[in-house]
């Protein structure tokens, strides 16, 4: 027996998806946000039950445990983490501060970027009166042009202990090209101020932690770095420590945000951030690439207060190419993408009346007091409270009963507001019905158009308590034609974690002049080239054999940022080859940045006679983990044992209707639904309009079809 | 649709702007279309336009070189069949205002034209300021967009190039007087057809300018924008929901706005707001005056800039009016409009009074490279002044902010890259760290962005190095007291040293002015933000000194000044500075000034004027001389009744230096500037 247990915890909930050989079962218990550990320990019992062993049993069972966790980003947002002082080149003390001056829109919807009268700057993390300058220079071809002095190093850490610093962080200008000054810093605290005297004060410098072009980013990379380290360390030794006393004795493997999975050895802080959803993308991707047929990939994920969205294109996932930010720091990190607007079930209605529009989200009404149909309190509709009134949802089998929902009061709210607007209650309901699938519509349209992408040649995989409820009505509005609800659409997350593999990706800047301007000449000096792929392959090969894998168990990936001449921003595409051998070999890079540069813009934008020039280098390593293989659930039942009867629900062009109401769980596979339908599961509500058909299939994936 | 030709009716001072740059009447379609979108199909597929137009500035920014899109000076509009701004993303808001004068142009003038046309797949090229254009440095392109054959919209993408092959680099020569000095001047010209672009055309171009490789990546980054537009204009919209829809979602856009910006006008009260500025100009050494007189009545705004000094050939600070009112939207669409749609609709109640003969209606010929950033920036802040007063009693008080900077000083640069490519243009760095002005409850920001374009970035000094050939000596770092004081004070600007790196020399110069006399008056009591000057070192020991690890290198400028430790030949002068050679090892200094402040210093928390001590914005001197705190220098602990004392005490000053309104008028109208500052300026007080 081989069991894998894989957590994922979110806002609202910490999901558990077990995998036990080719089974699998699932759990969910509310998030304990303070103590993380408690809530995952309890949805691991939780799932062990389903198995009939105990949870020490469980335990000793298992293979391995993958974990994502948003801790990192808790201790962000409370700030958290210890006093640390910066520690960079004099003349350049505000960089951090300055935040690239448009600091104050960095994470920021649109929407709230636009009242300038408002804007404000995030609240630092590390004042200036910890930071200092250090009287050295190095310039852009990697040339000393200050010296840095010892006395100079010496003065200013002192400084900073005398200010109670808890932690150096490092970043000097140039220092990813030359990190001589940075390793300098780093000898003289190690040699001045030992162990015995500081005690264990970490020394952290951007030319290690992100050795690539621009300081504000690199500095927020390693500042984040610096800052989050602790206190996810101490979090994931402690959860070690539970689990061994119950049992399990091999390592905990982390979800990265860069779609893979790590010792907490190998895991920075950074890595974590926003990795549930990568994970869920992830899971996509093991089913596109096994299971379904697919290319490209809507992954949506409603909740109670989010929408968050991933995507699949041509079966791979793809990287942040523009500013990747966490919180409201720009940061430089390899991370997939994904995209997360405030629009789930909790979102409130509201009129604005200068403009005379319904306006829904992004405010929340949360988990508390929550929707009005909540009963705790909510006075403001919300998208919960028009679906309930709408009939989409069945107000005595909410969590599968667990909830039950005032729809007399949620009828209130909407009259209430619609007295302002003058529209009547049901038909307000239906009109925040369609704006928030617009708004995440448009959010859908935003991240596959920004990828150069047509929405139409994707299907969508409906996550989340309200996705299956409104994908149908998102979907309309992209249209795309094919949505799937998987079984376990409501832990996707966790799934997706069970199906990660290990993965290490280290990156530097070097630039390198691939194809000269105007005389086209081509690189003739392999060696820097080659150079780099090495130094960065060896990085990555120590930390896979850190992890008990030999260099034959890896697959390696050489992607590429390049630019046309002067350009200001570097494309990133995969390089054909690891290494440059001769003439054939950079032709091939050349055409592969060429091809990707046309895909993502239009070929009438590329350039070669401008010159190609490489700026970074990303090298992945992979190592494959045995993976669980879904299995056909084929579920032979009569067409009555899964209807539950009809209730009034309200179609947007035949009012309320008598509607048919399904159990998905007793839907024999093969079966097809014709709209107008509910289907009802106990964590989700499916809503099949008049134009898609749904039907189950032997995974008993439910695929819902837009009718010809 | 008003048969207009820009050029000629404007050469002949006839040009009604009123019927050009905001909204005309409905079409009988758009009349006939718009009452069809409900609600909810108008929020949702209005935000698609904007989200449209948001991924083709990605994409221009992504794929573009000059250093102007990092400043943010760049849009994405959406115009209607008859060239009516519908919807855009910005950049600035001066050029989606403007883009409709160029539209109007190409359908009045070409549409019927044979030789020309309008056609599926035309791309047209523009920088011509007198057509709309605000300098010739803005390049727009702009492409109709058919359907089955019928012209159902426009898209207009700009962004400021680095050269236009005027007599210096860089396109902003405070050396012109003419327009004939200012390089290209491209009345709308296909340079694309059958949706590519015409390789005779684009060889012209780049064998115009001092930089051609950026010409031709920025004219193929305008060119993809264009392209994404228009492919997702017809397929998420127009194949969607049917050309009808989507002819009447743009004009709906206009309609609301218009409905929406009229009643917000209402809602305040009705009166006369004036601001007056004046601005020094370097060269010649003279004074101008800028007056702006705001009218608030019922339902509509008039801008009035009657008292404005006149036109001059002494320079190129003159502007065009359509590009004083297309300015006037960076203020609104940014403050008081936010959260209106950007589109003509929002523009409908608001009326110009611009005096022909002005600075700001020049003539024909008149040179207006600098313009837009000298006196143009100055009207900006001048109307923001005015509506910051009106709006201080109204329900959006919270808008009634004190203005952003003036003035950021445009930094121009050409020669030789280190990778030995010809290299001219605008730098971003100076214009994207400038202060906000302090708020009524709050400071401004510190280095925010551009005034212009608040979206901008303030690039990397790394990028900013592996671009051109720069070392910085110091840049990224707050300069102390470069902002305006008060209450709640300005944010925070920074100010650079650099000097040329891994060439021998460069050309550098600088078109600002407003050195001698602060132009950005804080609000309520709030300080104006310092006049930098124009700072630079030649024939200096700075080598020897970076070689030596020297202790006496500077790190700011009031180390720089205050010691003068490096060796060599000091010169402080005004901003506008012609070009010159500076050579490797000497260092020239450009500021990116503070914002001004919001009510009396006095009235600052003492504890907020400590925090700005230990981030180094605010000196010691200020702190107790300005803001009369008094504190323990090592600890920064406030000795509260000390620092009350001490502000009765100056109080109590202020009333004694203080003199009744009349006896004041009547001193103050005897004074009068030396005459060899007025010759610009007009009769004196009033040009």
């Amino acid at each position: 027996m081989r069991i894998t247990i894989n957590v994922d915890i979110g806002r609202t909930f910490t999901d558990c998806f077990v995998t036990i050989d080719n089974e699998f079962i699932w759990a969910k218990e509310p998030t304990t946000h303070h103590n993380l550990s408690l809530g995952f320990l309890q949805a691991i019992r939780k799932a062990a039950e389903q198995t009939g062993l105990s949870l020490g049993d469980m335990l000793k069972k298992t293979a391995v445990i993958r974990y994502a966790t948003t801790l990192g980003m808790n201790a962000l947002l409370e700030r958290s983490g210890p006093r640390l002082g910066l520690i960079t080149t004099a003349g350049f003390e505000d960089t951090i501060f300055i935040g690239k001056g448009s600091q104050w829109s960095h994470g920021l919807p649109l929407e709230e970027q636009k009242n300038i009268a408002r804007v404000q700057k995030p609240e630092p993390l590390i004042p200036r009166h910890m930071t200092v300058g250090l009287r050295e220079r190095i310039d852009c071809m990697g040339n000393v042009i200050i010296p840095l002095k010892e006395e100079e190093i010496i003065d200013k850490i002192q400084y900073l202990v005398d200010q109670g610093c808890e932690g150096f962080v490092v970043a000097l200008l140039w220092s990813f090209f030359n990190p001589i000054h940075e390793h300098l810093v780093k000898k003289v605290i190690e040699t001045k101020y030992p162990h015995y005297f500081l005690g264990n004060i970490p020394v952290v410098l951007s030319s290690e932690v992100r050795p690539k072009l621009g300081e504000y980013a690199r500095t927020m990379t390693t500042i984040l770095t610096a800052y989050l380290q602790k206190s996810l360390h101490e979090h994931l030794v402690a959860l070690g420590d539970d689990l061994r006393d119950l049992g399990y004795k091999l390592p905990t493997l982390v979800v990265h945000n860069t779609g893979g999975i790590a010792k907490i050895s190998r895991t920075k802080a950074l890595d974590t951030c926003n990795a549930g959803p990568v994970a869920g993308l992830h899971g996509a991707h093991y089913l596109v690439n096994n299971n379904y047929d697919l290319n490209n990939v809507i992954v949506a994920d409603m909740g109670g207060t989010s929408f968050d969205l991933g995507l699949i294109v041509n079966r791979n996932l793809k990287y942040v190419p523009f500013n990747p930010t966490i919180d409201r720091w720009w940061v430089d990190l390899s991370m997939i993408e994904t995209a997360s607007i405030g629009a789930g079930g909790n979102s409130i209605a509201s009129y604005r009346a200068d403009m005379n529009i319904l306006e829904v989200g992004p405010r929340s009404a949360g988990s508390r007091p929550g929707s009005v149909c909540y009963d705790q309190g909510g006075e403001e509709p919300t998208v919960t409270d028009a679906d309930l009134v709408l009939g989409y949802l069945n107000p005595e089998y909410y969590l599968g009963g667990r909830k039950k929902l005032n729809i007399a009061k949620a009828y209130q709210a909407l009259k209430k507001l619609g007295w302002e607007m003058g529209a009547e209650p049901e038909e307000l309901a239906l009109m925040i019905k369609n704006v928030i699938d617009g708004h995440m519509g448009n959010e859908i349209f935003k991240e596959t158009a920004l990828r150069g992408r047509d929405t139409r040649d994707f299907v969508i995989f409906a996550c989340g308590g309200a996705g299956p409820t409104h994908a149908c009505g998102f979907a309309e509005n992209v249209g795309v034609r094919q949505i799937y609800v998987f079984p376990f659409a409501s832990v996707f997350c966790a799934f997706g974690s069970s199906m990660m593999d290990v993965v290490h990706i280290y990156e530097r800047s070097k630039h390198i002049i691939l194809q000269e301007a105007f005389s086209g000449q081509l690189l003739d000096d392999f060696h820097e080239f080659n150079e780099t792929v090495t130094e960065l392959q060896k990085k990555v090969l120590r930390d896979i054999r850190s992890e008990g894998f030999s260099e034959q168990d890896a697959f390696f990936v050489l992607d590429l940022e390049a630019r046309y001449g002067t350009q200001l921003y570097f494309s990133r595409f995969t390089s054909p080859v690891l290494y440059i051998n001769n003439e054939d070999d950079i032709k091939k890079i050349v055409n592969s940045f060429n091809r990707a540069y046309g895909e993502a813009y239009d070929p009438i934008g590329a350039y070669p006679e401008g010159g190609i020039e490489i700026e970074t280098f990303i090298l992945k390593a992979v190592v494959a983990m045995p993976k669980y293989s879904l299995k056909k659930r084929i579920l032979e039942a009569s067409f009555d044992a899964a209807y539950k009867g009809t209730r009034k629900v309200c179609w947007d062009s035949m009012g309320y209707i008598d509607t048919p109401v399904y159990n998905f769980n007793l839907l024999g596979s093969g079966y097809q639904i014709k709209g107008p339908a509910v289907i009802e599961a106990a964590d989700t509500t499916v809503v099949i309009p008049q134009s898609y058909t749904f039907s189950m299939d032997e995974l008993r994936c439910g695929l819902i079809t837009k009718n010809a | 649709m008003p048969k207009i030709n820009v050029t000629s009716e404007y050469r002949k001072g006839q040009i009604n702007l009123g019927e050009v740059w905001k909204a005309g009447y409905p079409s009988e379609k758009e009349t006939a279309y718009t009452p069809f979108i409900d609600n909810g199909d108008f929020e949702i597929y209005s935000r698609k336009l904007e989200l449209i137009c948001f991924e083709a500035r990605q994409i221009l920014s992504k794929m573009g070189t000059t250093q102007m899109l990092q400043s943010g000076d760049v849009i994405v509009g959406i115009y209607t069949a008859a060239g009516d701004l519908s919807c855009a993303v910005v950049g600035t808001h001066l050029h989606v205002v403007c883009a409709q004068i160029i539209i109007k142009y190409i359908i009045s003038k070409y549409q019927d034209e044979p030789s020309v046309g309008i056609k599926d797949g035309d791309l047209f090229f523009v920088n011509e300021a007198l057509l709309g254009g605000v300098h010739n440095p803005d390049i727009l392109m702009i492409m109709p967009i058919f359907h089955d054959g019928e012209l159902i919209a426009w898209t207009a993408v700009a962004v400021h190039e680095g050269d236009t092959g005027s007599i210096d680099p860089g396109g902003m020569t405070p050396r012109a007087r003419t327009r004939y000095d200012e390089g290209l001047h491209i009345s709308p010209i296909k340079v694309g057809e059958n949706f590519r672009l015409k390789k005779d055309i684009v060889d012209f171009l780049e064998n115009s300018v001092r930089n051609p490789r950026q010409m031709t990546i920025d004219l193929k980054a305008r060119a993809t924008s264009c392209m994404r537009v228009r492919k997702r204009i017809l397929e998420e919209v127009v194949e969607t929901k049917g050309n009808h829809f989507f002819i009447g979602l743009l004009r709906k856009n206009i309609d609301v706005a218009a409905e929406a910006a009229r009643n917000k006008i209402a809602s305040l009260n009705d009166g006369t707001y004036r601001t007056v500025i004046f601005l020094d100009i370097g060269i010649p050494k003279s004074l101008l005056k800028i007056t702006v007189t705001v009218y608030k009545k019922g339902d509509e705004i008039t801008f009035d800039f009657n008292g404005t000094s006149p036109e001059n050939r002494e320079g190129p600070w003159n502007t065009f009016a359509h590009g004083i009112i297309a300015g006037s939207a960076v203020y609104l669409f940014q403050y008081f409009l936010f959260n209106l749609p950007n589109c003509s609709g929002s523009m409908v109640p608001f009326k110009y009074v611009i005096p022909e003969g002005t600075l700001i209606n020049a003539s024909e010929d008149a040179a207006v490279s600098v313009g837009i950033i000298t006196v143009g920036h100055v009207v900006f802040y001048g109307i923001h002044h005015a509506m910051s007063k009106m709006l201080f009693s109204s329900p959006y008080r919270e808008l009634a902010c004190a203005g952003w900077v003036i003035p950021a000083p445009p930094w121009l640069y050409g020669g030789l890259d280190q990778w030995g490519f010809p290299t001219a243009g605008l730098c971003a760095d100076q214009l994207n760290a400038t202060g906000l002005g302090g708020r009524p409850d709050m400071d401004g920001p510190d280095a925010a962005g551009f005034n212009f374009c608040p979206s901008g970035i303030f690039p990397d000094a790394e990028f900013q190095e592996l671009q051109l050939p720069f070392l910085y000596l110091f840049r990224n770092r707050y300069m102390s007291d470069n902002h305006g004081f008060g209450k709640y004070r300005g944010g925070s600007g920074v100010m650079f040293a650099v000097s040329p790196h891994n060439v021998d020399s460069l050309f550098f110069a600088s078109a600002q002015g407003g050195q001698k006399i602060p132009c950005n008056s804080g609000l309520f009591g709030g300080y104006a933000t310092i006049t930098p000057p124009g700072i630079q070192i030649t024939a200096s020991n700075l080598r020897t000194l970076l070689a030596n690890s020297d202790e006496g290198i500077p790190y700011d400028v009031h180390e720089l000044l205050g010691e003068k430790r490096i060796e060599g030949h000091y010169t402080l002068e005004s901003l506008m500075r012609l070009f010159r050679q500076i050579n490797s090892g000497d260092l020239f200094l450009m500021p990116s000034p503070g914002g001004a402040s919001y009510g009396d210093v006095l009235e600052r928390d003492p504890e907020l004027v400590m925090a700005d001590l230990r981030k180094n914005i605010t000196t010691p001197w200020v702190a107790q001389n300005v803001y009369k705190v008094v504190y323990d220098p090592v600890t920064l602990r406030v000795d509260r009744e000390a620092t009350d004392r001490a502000r009765r005490a100056e109080r109590e000053n202020r009333r004694k230096r203080g003199k009744p309104y009349h006896e004041f008028v009547k001193e103050w109208s005897q004074r009068k500037p030396p005459e060899e500052i007025l010759t610009l300026y007009g009769s004196w007080p009033n040009p």
